[in-house]
C-alpha cells in the first residue's frame, strides 16, 4: 500500500494542467465548509445531461455565458437534488453560483447554500441524477474521509454514522415496499389463509404465517450474508409455489389430511424458503454497509412482516364480508383457487421463457 | 492495514483537494466544455424504443471512452435491470454494460438468464458470453458458447469466436488459416478490419510480431477501432516503436488506457512530455479511488506502475489483483514483466504456471 501514498503525494504537490476528458463515471462532490455553509459541485457535463437548455445554441460547445443563462436553472435543480434536515421538517436551500473549478475530470460549477446546523444534526437526501445516470455518485466530503452516496429517497446522516433508526426506517420501508410491489408473493400469501377459516381457526393461521415466516427469513439472511446465492430457478419455483399452495385447498375429503395443521404449516415453511431468496435480491442491490447490516436486515425483514400482515388484514375485510354466504366454501374458495392456480401458471411459463 | 487504508485515502482527499482549481471568471464565449453527442429521448418505456436507444448510449460509450454514457444507458433500462419481466434483448445489452464495466461475473449470470428467454436470435447473447469466457481465461466454456450459436446469419461471427478460441489455446496455425479464408471470402470494411485484429493477435500469440504489425496496420487503415489501436500501440512499444505507437494513437479519444500508452512512448523518446501526463494521470486514479472502484481499473493502474512509474512492485501487487478479474494474455504478460522487473522470480514462475493451467498458449510468456 506504501506506493499507493508514494504516488499520491506525487499528486498532492502538483497542479492540474489544462487538459479535460472525461474518463470516468459521474461524480459530484459535497461538502460542508467550517462556517456551516455547503458547497456542491457538480460537472458541467452532467447538468448538460440534466437541463435541456444548457447548451441553449445546440453547437456542443458550451460557453460561460451560456452556463450563465442557466444558473438560475442550475440553481433549481439542485435545489431538488440535495434536501437537507436538522432534526425537523426538510428545509428548502437557495443555492448559489460560487465559482467554475477544474478538475480531472473537467469543467464543474460549484454552488453554496447558507448554514443550516451542524453536521452531526443533519440528516440529508440525495437524488440528483436518479433517473439520468445509474453510475452518478456524490462524494461527501468530510474532515475525516468520504461518504460514497448513491442517489436514493432514503434520508442519511450527513456524518456517515447512519443512525440504528434512520436505517431501522429506511428498510421497514423497502421490505413494505417489496412485498407490497410483488403480485407473486401477495398471490401466495393469499394461496396460504384462503381456506383457512379466519373465524374459529386462528390458531392455523398464525402457525402457517409464523412457518411461512421462518423459511424466508431463512434463506433471506443466508443470501445477504452471500451463504447462498440466488439461482435462476428461484423465480420459476416461486410461480409454482403459488399453484401448489392453491392446489392444496381444492384436495377432496380423503386426503384431508395435507390441509390438516402441521402438513399446511411444512409446505408454508418450504415455500417460505424459496420466497426468501427472491426477497434477497432487493436486500443485495441496496449494497447496505457491513457495520449496518444486521439492522438493514431486521428493518426489511420487520417490514416484509408488516407488509404481510397488511395483505391478511385486507383479505379478512373480503373474508367477513362473504364468508357467511354458503357459497362461499362451495363456490367461492375453489373458484379463486382455480383463478390462482392458473395465474401460477402463467407466470411459470412465462419465466421459463415458454411464451414467445 | 486499516490505518493504511486511512493514511492514503486522507492523502486522496487532501490531493483531490489539490487538483481543484478554481478557474478565473472567464469571457461570456469562452468554451468551457466541448460537450460529447446528447442521447435522443426516448419516446415511451416500451422495447421497441428503449433498445435502440440503450444501444446508442453503449456505442457512444464505446466511441467516447466516457463512462458516463454506460450509467445514462442502465437509467434507460431504468426498473428492468435484472427484472424478472426484461426481455432477451434487453437482458443482453444490460450484460453489455456491466461486461464495460468489467463485471464479468455478473454480466455472465445476465447473459444466462437472457437465454432463457425466447427471441428470434440468441447469437448475440451467446457472442459475448464466450467473449467473457475467453476473458476469465475459460475456454472450453467459450468453445461451448460459439458451437451452440446454429442461427444462419451468425456463421461468420460463430466460425470466428471458434477460430479466436482455438488460437489462444495454441492452435494458431489453424486459427491463422481459418480467418484467412473468412479474410477471402467477401466481407464489409468493418468485419475486413475485425477479422484482421483477430489475426493480429494470433500471430502476437505465436510470436511473430512483424506479421502481427501488418495486420494491424491494415485493420485501422479500414475501421478506426479503439480496442485495435490500444493493442497495435502496444505491440508497437514492445518492437521500440515509441512515435509509431503515438500515431497509432492519434486519432483515440484520451481514456486512461490510451493516456498511460502515451506517457510510455514518450518516456521512450526521452520527451519531458511524460511527467505531466503521469501526474494527470495519477490524479485521474485517485478522483476513481474516492469513488471505491479499484478493483476494476488495476490493470490500468498497474501498467501505469509499470511502464510509466517504474514502480515494479507495486505494479505486481496490481496485476495479481487484476488476475483475479481477467485473464487475458495482455494480463499474464503484465504479471510476467512486473515480477521480472521486481527481480521476483517466484511469483513469475506463479505467474507462468498460472497462465498454463487455464491452457493458454502465448510465446510471450516465458
Amino acid at each position: 500500500m506504501k506506493y499507493l501514498a508514494r504516488s499520491f503525494v506525487v499528486g498532492c504537490l502538483m497542479l492540474m494542467n489544462s487538459a479535460s476528458y472525461a474518463h470516468k463515471a459521474s461524480d459530484a462532490y459535497l461538502q460542508q465548509k467550517s462556517s456551516g455553509a455547503w458547497a456542491y459541485s457538480i460537472a458541467l457535463r452532467d447538468l448538460d445531461r440534466a437541463i435541456d437548455t444548457l447548451d441553449a445554441n445546440a453547437d456542443r460547445q458550451l460557453t460561460w455565458a451560456e452556463v450563465q443563462a442557466a444558473l438560475p436553472a442550475i440553481s433549481q435543480w439542485v435545489g431538488q437534488g440535495i434536501t437537507l434536515r436538522c432534526k425537523g421538517p426538510a428545509l428548502p436551500l437557495m443555492w448559489a453560483f460560487d465559482a467554475l473549478e477544474q478538475r480531472s475530470d473537467g469543467v464543474f460549477v460549484r454552488l453554496v447554500a447558507p448554514a443550516s446546523c451542524a453536521l452531526n444534526d443533519t440528516e440529508l437526501r440525495y437524488t440528483a441524477m436518479q433517473e439520468l445516470d445509474a453510475d452518478h455518485r456524490a462524494i461527501l466530503i468530510h474532515a475525516s474521509g468520504a461518504i460514497v452516496l448513491q442517489p436514493s429517497d432514503a434520508w442519511r446522516a450527513a456524518s456517515g454514522q447512519t443512525s440504528i433508526w434512520a436505517t431501522l426506517g429506511n428498510f421497514i420501508s423497502l421490505g413494505i415496499g417489496h412485498i407490497g410491489s410483488g403480485a407473486d408473493h401477495i398471490a401466495f400469501v393469499i394461496c396460504l389463509v384462503l381456506g383457512i377459516a379466519l373465524r374459529s381457526q386462528w390458531r392455523e393461521l398464525l402457525l402457517t404465517i409464523t412457518a411461512f415466516t421462518v423459511g424466508h427469513s431463512i434463506t433471506l439472511i443466508s443470501a445477504t450474508f452471500g451463504w447462498v446465492g440466488s439461482p435462476v430457478w428461484v423465480e420459476p419455483a416461486i410461480a409454482a409455489s403459488i399453484g401448489v399452495a392453491a392446489a392444496v385447498n381444492l384436495l377432496p375429503e380423503r386426503i384431508h389430511w395435507l390441509q390438516s395443521l402441521w402438513p399446511k404449516a411444512a409446505i408454508a415453511a418450504l415455500f417460505g424458503l424459496i420466497h426468501g431468496l427472491g426477497f434477497s435480491g432487493a436486500m443485495t442491490e441496496a449494497r447496505v454497509p457491513d457495520a449496518s447490516l444486521l439492522w438493514a436486515l431486521a428493518g426489511f425483514n420487520l417490514g416484509v412482516e408488516i407488509g404481510q400482515l397488511l395483505i391478511i388484514a385486507a383479505w379478512g375485510v373480503i373474508y367477513f364480508a362473504l364468508h357467511r354466504w354458503q357459497g362461499y366454501k362451495r363456490w367461492f374458495v375453489p373458484a379463486l383457487s382455480w383463478v390462482l392456480i392458473g395465474v401460477s401458471l402463467f407466470w411459470l411459463f412465462d419465466r421459463l421463457g415458454v411464451f414467445a | 492495514m486499516k490505518l493504511i487504508f486511512t493514511a492514503w485515502m486522507l492523502c486522496a482527499f487532501q490531493s483531490v483537494f489539490a487538483q481543484v482549481k478554481d478557474l478565473p471568471t472567464p469571457n461570456g464565449d469562452t468554451v468551457l466544455e466541448k460537450l460529447g453527442p446528447r442521447l435522443a429521448p426516448v419516446a415511451t418505456r416500451t422495447d421497441a424504443s428503449l433498445i435502440p436507444a440503450v444501444r446508442q448510449a453503449i456505442e457512444l460509450a464505446r466511441q467516447t471512452a466516457d463512462p458516463r454514457y454506460l450509467g445514462q444507458a442502465q437509467a434507460l433500462i431504468g426498473k428492468q435491470w435484472s427484472s424478472k419481466e426484461a426481455s432477451h434483448d434487453l437482458l443482453t445489452l444490460q450484460a453489455t454494460i456491466e461486461q464495460s464495466r468489467h463485471e464479468f461475473g455478473q454480466a455472465a449470470a445476465t447473459l444466462r438468464l437472457a437465454l432463457t428467454r425466447p427471441a428470434p436470435s440468441h447469437a448475440q447473447a451467446k457472442l459475448t458470453l464466450a467473449t467473457i469466457e475467453r476473458v476469465q481465461g475459460r475456454y472450453g466454456a467459450a468453445a461451448a458458447a460459439c458451437t451452440s450459436i446454429t442461427e444462419a446469419p451468425a456463421q461468420l461471427y460463430a466460425r470466428a469466436c471458434m477460430l479466436e478460441t482455438i488460437s489462444l489455446q495454441g492452435q494458431s496455425a489453424g486459427a491463422r488459416e481459418g480467418l484467412g479464408q473468412l479474410l477471402r471470402e467477401q466481407r464489409l470494411p468493418v468485419q475486413q478490419a475485425w477479422l484482421q485484429s483477430l489475426m493480429a493477435e494470433n500471430e502476437l500469440r505465436a510470436g511473430d510480431n512483424a506479421a502481427a504489425l501488418k495486420h494491424f496496420a491494415i485493420s485501422l487503415s479500414l475501421a478506426n477501432d479503439g480496442y485495435t489501436a490500444l493493442a497495435f500501440a502496444d505491440a508497437l512499444l514492445d518492437a521500440g516503436q515509441a512515435q509509431a505507437a503515438l500515431d497509432a494513437l492519434r486519432k483515440q479519444p484520451s481514456s486512461d488506457s490510451v493516456l498511460i500508452r502515451q506517457a510510455q512512448a514518450y518516456k521512450l523518446l526521452r520527451d519531458a512530455r511524460y511527467k505531466s501526463i503521469a501526474n494527470d494521470l495519477a490524479l485521474r486514479f485517485t478522483a476513481s479511488s474516492l469513488r471505491g472502484n479499484t478493483q476494476t481499473h488495476a490493470r490500468e493502474q498497474a501498467l501505469f506502475e509499470l511502464q510509466v512509474q517504474g514502480n515494479a512492485p507495486a505494479a505486481l501487487a496490481l496485476a495479481q489483483t487484476n488476475l483475479k478479474l481477467q485473464k487475458e494474455s495482455v494480463d499474464w504478460l503484465l504479471a510476467l514483466r512486473s515480477a521480472q522487473a521486481a527481480g521476483n522470480s517466484a511469483a513469475a514462475n506463479e505467474v507462468l504456471k498460472a497462465a498454463a493451467l487455464t491452457e493458454l498458449k502465448d510465446a510471450r510468456l516465458k
